[in-house]
């Protein structure tokens, strides 16, 4: 218990064994290198058996305020993030699009910086148009941490993922993952795709093709309009949330054949190595891209994900309170 | 800030010495020395005596005639703060023009003889350059209807189009270039099939794919190069594509010419010297109205121009509040400030080996006029001298001390550029001097 809250901050549990890496943003995964990805995976996983205790929290960062700035709904990653900032003793406030003033015509530069001025040391963004975080990076003094934008990137759950594949499978390099269904809108397909190509992984995309982007291929993975060849040997299957506004709109026909031809059963899910990992980034559509014995089944970590989730968003939260000086390593 | 030409009154008589003389079609002459007076070219030689001429030196500097622009915006009448008639002609006779096209897309918009006559009258009050109206093709530019472009003619409007609005109805387009024939003008039109672009914001390639953001096919502008190369056919109309920026599209007006149909083609400064790449920060002042393509559209653009598939080069300028820039990429306004950096940026593929001089130059001066039916210019006594001095070496900064626009929304604003408009003449009258 002592060790638990970390009065002096002594021991914390965070091992400092490796050189942690500067993260004044955490922007995407595109551009993080293998070292400073592992280093990050490490220290979630130090962040993981803090959240193991009995008293989850560390003192780290008292008196470091994070906003989460939500200019799209995500109640959960907006919650898992408030709770890492929680659990690192930090202060939150949070600022969502329904009750904001950018209804009413603001610009997003002016609310930012609004809210800037109340603070803040760490802002979490999450928005509907891509780049609006490398935006707001280029703009304001705070850091920004990417919780998501338009089809661009997901970088904390490209990390969650990459560290519950690691927790089960070890080094993935040269390992086969099946990245399932909607490529060309998802931010999670491209975070995870940056994230395995920097560790080595093989990456197979497959969809219906109108939901394969151009030039997919040249992002570092092999894309195919049918599922089967990607699943076939796959050591992980992650299939991607279907949004039904997509049906109807030219992308497939309806949900029934969306099931029939790409969604995962039991059958399907066999072309995989026997104990592949099953994973979904939530929320799922059960019955449409995959069927809920295989998503409640034995192969599925779909609930570690989001555990590792929240200590994913301690050490990035960590990282960039440390890059920014507010914090002195513990 | 803004300094007042030179002389705005009638110089007696002017001596540019030693500089290379650009004759379209052929290009640079060896240095000579070009004595106007009274508003014409009185003489050239390698040596002329200085007599009670004012006396400019031209060494290392090329003189041509004067550029023409296809692809203009004003923001007058309706949003002067942005530009009016008068800074973008200051704009670009600091760019080397002195006649300029302007976009019917103002508010409200020229589809109406009494904007037309607005248009002119500014430029015969300011006296810097001549402004060449727009008309409107459709009433309001909104695509429905044809607007009254007989009486627009009659008032000067020397071309019809919709400015950077597609045209979507065949049928309309047909009409239009059929009822523009009875007075001579050509039909300008932005080519894009708006239902396959959909919501694109940026190409659509492996640039789009990495940053998230919706793309816009090449194709959506080749397939409506194709259906408009048909119905130019079928009416017998004179047809001109005013931004192309993908290979497909070459391809096919270079067949369209070959085959004798009307038509005629402009690509921006932009999308000859840059890709999609730039997009890499979601910097959204590389956002254009026809987004910027990939490295095989660009050379096809390069190729179009050297063999003549491609007639001008038009400069695209589009001044927008900096507001509207300053927010995300999805939702920023398309559009650049461009007319004083056409010739750097056209310079810069220069010197990259990729166009050779002549033929940039032909795409600034001939081919615009060629465009527009207007008689050719040459420099030679007895012609009007309506000419430009380039320093295509000399740098300069693009900021507010040179910037000439109200606006500043361009990529390259506060960069060195090299290629440097020194002197503008208006029928012998310097309009702009650096």
């Amino acid at each position: 218990m002592m060790e638990a809250t970390g009065q002096t901050g002594q021991n914390s549990g965070i091992s400092l064994a490796r050189p942690l890496p500067q993260l004044r943003h955490l922007l995407g995964l595109q551009d993080l290198s293998r070292q400073d990805l592992l280093a990050i995976l490490d220290l979630s996983a130090d962040m993981k058996a803090v959240n193991a205790r009995r008293i989850k929290k560390l003192p780290t960062l008292r008196g470091v305020t994070v906003l989460t700035l939500f200019v799209e709904n995500s109640t959960r990653t907006r919650m898992s993030f408030e709770l890492a900032a929680k659990r690192l003793s930090a202060d939150t406030m949070s600022f969502t699009a329904s009750t904001s003033a950018l209804s009413k015509g603001e610009t997003l530069l002016d609310t930012a910086r609004n809210l800037e001025a109340m603070g803040p040391d760490i802002v979490v963004i999450r928005h509907s148009c891509s780049g609006a975080p490398q935006f707001l990076a280029q703009r304001i003094g705070c850091g920004i941490v990417n919780a998501g934008d338009g089809a661009h990137e997901h970088p904390t759950q490209g990390l969650l993922d990459v560290l519950t594949m690691r927790e089960k499978l070890g080094d993935l390099a040269g390992k086969k993952v099946a990245i399932i269904g909607d490529i060309r809108h998802s931010r999670v397909a491209r975070s995870n795709l940056f994230a395995l190509a920097t560790l080595g992984a093989e990456v197979h995309v497959a969809g219906p093709a109108t939901l394969l982007p151009t030039g997919i291929e040249q992002l570092g993975c092999i894309a195919h309009p049918r599922v089967e060849a990607a699943l076939e040997g796959a050591d992980v299957v992650m299939m991607l949330r279907i949004q039904r506004e997509r049906q109807g709109n030219d992308f497939f026909p309806n949900a029934h054949e969306y099931h029939r031809f790409f969604g995962l059963d039991q059958e399907r899910l066999r072309l995989a190595k026997p104990h592949a990992l099953v994973m979904h980034p939530g929320p799922m559509n059960r019955g449409v891209e995959i069927s809920p014995e295989v998503a409640d089944g034995p192969q599925s970590v779909i609930l570690q994900q989001v555990e590792n989730g929240v200590a994913v968003r301690m050490a990035v939260l960590y990282l960039v309170a440390l890059s920014r000086g507010l914090q002195q390593a513990a | 800030m803004l300094r007042p030409p030179l002389s705005a009154v009638e110089l007696p008589s002017l001596l540019i010495r030693g500089a290379q003389v650009h004759t379209p079609g052929s290009g640079l002459s060896e240095p000579c020395d070009v004595r106007i007076e009274r508003g014409i070219i009185a003489e050239m030689a390698p040596q002329l005596p200085d007599l009670d001429s004012e006396v400019v030196f031209g060494t290392g500097a090329i003189l041509a005639p004067a550029f023409v622009d296809l692809l203009a915006c004003a923001r007058e009448p309706g949003d002067e703060h942005e530009e009016d008639l008068q800074s973008l002609s200051e704009c670009a006779v600091a760019g080397g023009y002195t006649a300029v096209v302007v976009s019917p897309l103002t508010e409200p918009s020229n589809d109406d003889h009494a904007v037309t006559e607005l248009i002119i009258r500014r430029a015969r009050e300011h006296g810097l350059c001549e402004l060449l109206p727009q008309g409107a093709l459709t009433h309001r530019c909104e695509g429905k209807s044809l607007a009254t472009m007989g009486e627009m003619a009659e008032a000067g409007a020397v071309c019809f189009g919709d400015g950077d609005r597609p045209v979507q109805s065949a049928r309309l387009l047909r009409h239009a270039l059929e009822y523009a024939r009875g007075f001579n003008r050509p039909v300008f039109v932005q080519p894009l099939d708006v239902d396959l672009a959909g919501q694109g914001v940026m190409h659509e390639g492996p640039w789009s794919t990495r940053l998230g953001l919706r793309g816009c096919p090449a194709a959506a502008e080749s397939v409506i190069v194709a259906r408009d190369i048909a119905v130019a056919q079928l009416a017998h109309g004179r047809l001109h594509f005013a931004r192309i920026t993908c290979r497909r599209s070459v391809e096919l007006i270079r067949q369209a010419k070959a085959q004798g149909v009307a038509v005629t083609a402009a690509v921006t400064p932009w999308h000859l010297r840059y890709t999609d790449a730039q997009l890499q920060d979601y910097a959204s002042q590389w956002k254009f109205v026809s987004p910027l393509r990939g490295e095989d559209d660009r050379q096809a653009l390069l190729e179009g121009l050297r063999d003549g598939t491609i007639d001008a080069i038009g400069s695209d300028h589009m001044p927008e509040n900096i507001g509207d820039k300053e927010v995300e990429f999805d939702l920023a306004s398309p559009g650049s400030i461009s007319l004083q950096t056409v010739l750097p940026l056209v310079l810069d593929c220069v010197r990259a080996g990729e166009l050779p001089l002549y033929i940039a130059l032909d795409a600034l001066v001939a081919g615009p006029r060629r465009v527009l039916g207007l008689p050719g210019a040459e420099i030679r006594p007895g012609r009007t001298a309506t000419l430009t001095l380039l320093g295509p070496r000399q740098t300069w900064t693009l900021d507010g001390a040179t910037s000439r626009s109200k606006s500043h929304n361009t990529p390259v604003w506060g960069h060195e550029l090299q290629g440097q408009v020194l002197l503008t003449l208006l029928r012998g009258r310097v309009v702009h001097q650096a």
